[in-house]
């Protein structure tokens, strides 16, 4: 599949993070999660392990992050994350063991509630510049700025080619040089 | 211990006609028309991409360098020099920008684009290419003038 097909169904964008977080301070980005499981079905066995076991101390060291528990009867579990730029994610725990879950809420806490997208590059810069882009004035000599136009010698055609009397003047040099060297 | 691998692999050659058109339709999802939905009439034209694309991976490197030798020609052209004596002469002194990064810098960090393009032809003037024993360019100094 080409990137161009790709990018019509499932877009492509590039590296961001939201408000340069991270650089100086760290703002959790995960808001909500709720755990959705049933109490007596065998595929909710592990979210159940998981709550019992893990999810105290999961919310004691996450103190930003509000948990809440969903139990409904005979539906299949799944975890909903729901994060500060108001994007909602839903993953499928439906016989799951609890160490599993323990991953997939690892990986709901650490992510930033963009969406996951193809990346374009792999790198990215705001500031793409530091000297300035290149203008038509970057390597001009400023001597323009206080020029008077129209100025005769800015006017002046441009000359691509030396004339045939610079061209021998050239030569001459040359053989004066070498006829220079040989005699010394 | 019984490896049933290459068995199973054996059987499931070819593949069920429903995937393999599957496979086919899932890269014509985005035309118009019946190109999209009907295999035979799709499979001409996923073909016909697909050789594109195969063309396209080169001719994207092959485009791109030009590109940049076009920008590398224009930027260093405007300071007085030109692309082939910039690429031989940073060559010789060992300095390793390749075309990507050249352009680049002629574009977003032009005063150092200069400073390599003020080397470049200070380099040649001490060589004597090109020159007929012209003066130093002024603000570089090198170790063969002192």
């Amino acid at each position: 599949m080409t990137s161009h097909t790709w990018n019509l169904f499932w877009g492509s964008s590039f590296v961001r993070t939201p408000l340069r977080n991270g650089v100086g301070r760290y703002v959790q980005q995960l808001q909500r999660v709720t755990f959705k499981f049933c109490k007596t079905h065998g595929g909710s066995q592990g979210m159940r392990e998981f709550i019992e076991k893990d999810l105290v101390d999961f919310a004691k060291v996450n103190p930003g992050v509000v948990v809440y528990l969903k139990p409904r009867r005979h539906r299949s579990p799944c975890l909903k994350a729901e994060y500060l730029n108001g994007e909602e994610e839903y993953i499928s725990a439906h016989n799951l063991s609890s160490s599993d879950i323990k991953k997939w809420v690892e990986y709901l806490r650490m992510r930033s509630g963009n969406p996951v997208e193809r990346l374009r590059k792999y790198q990215h810069t705001d500031h793409p510049s530091i000297q300035g882009p290149w203008t038509p004035w970057t390597h001009r000599d400023p001597e323009i700025n206080v020029t008077e136009f129209p100025s005769e010698k800015l006017s002046a055609a441009h000359v691509t080619e030396k004339t045939a009397t610079e061209q021998v003047i050239e030569l001459f040099e040359k053989q004066k040089i070498a006829s220079g060297s040989n005699t010394s | 211990m019984v490896i049933t691998s290459p068995t199973l692999f054996a059987r499931a050659r070819g593949g069920d006609r429903f995937w393999k058109r599957r496979r086919i339709l899932s890269l014509s999802a985005h035309y118009f028309g019946r190109k999209k939905n009907c295999y035979s009439i799709a499979i001409k034209y996923v073909n016909r991409a697909l050789r594109y694309s195969t063309i396209a991976r080169r001719q994207k490197k092959l485009d791109l360098r030009a590109l940049w030798k076009a920008r590398i020609t224009g930027g260093s052209e405007e300071l007085g020099t030109s692309y082939n004596s910039m690429k031989y002469t940073l060559n010789d002194i060992g300095i390793g920008l390749d075309h990507k990064i050249l352009q680049n810098m002629a574009i977003w960090e032009p005063r150092t684009f200069r400073g390599l393009a003020l080397l470049t032809k200070a380099k040649e003037t001490e060589k004597g290419l090109n020159s007929l024993d012209g003066p130093s360019v002024s603000g570089v100094v090198t170790r063969g003038m002192l």
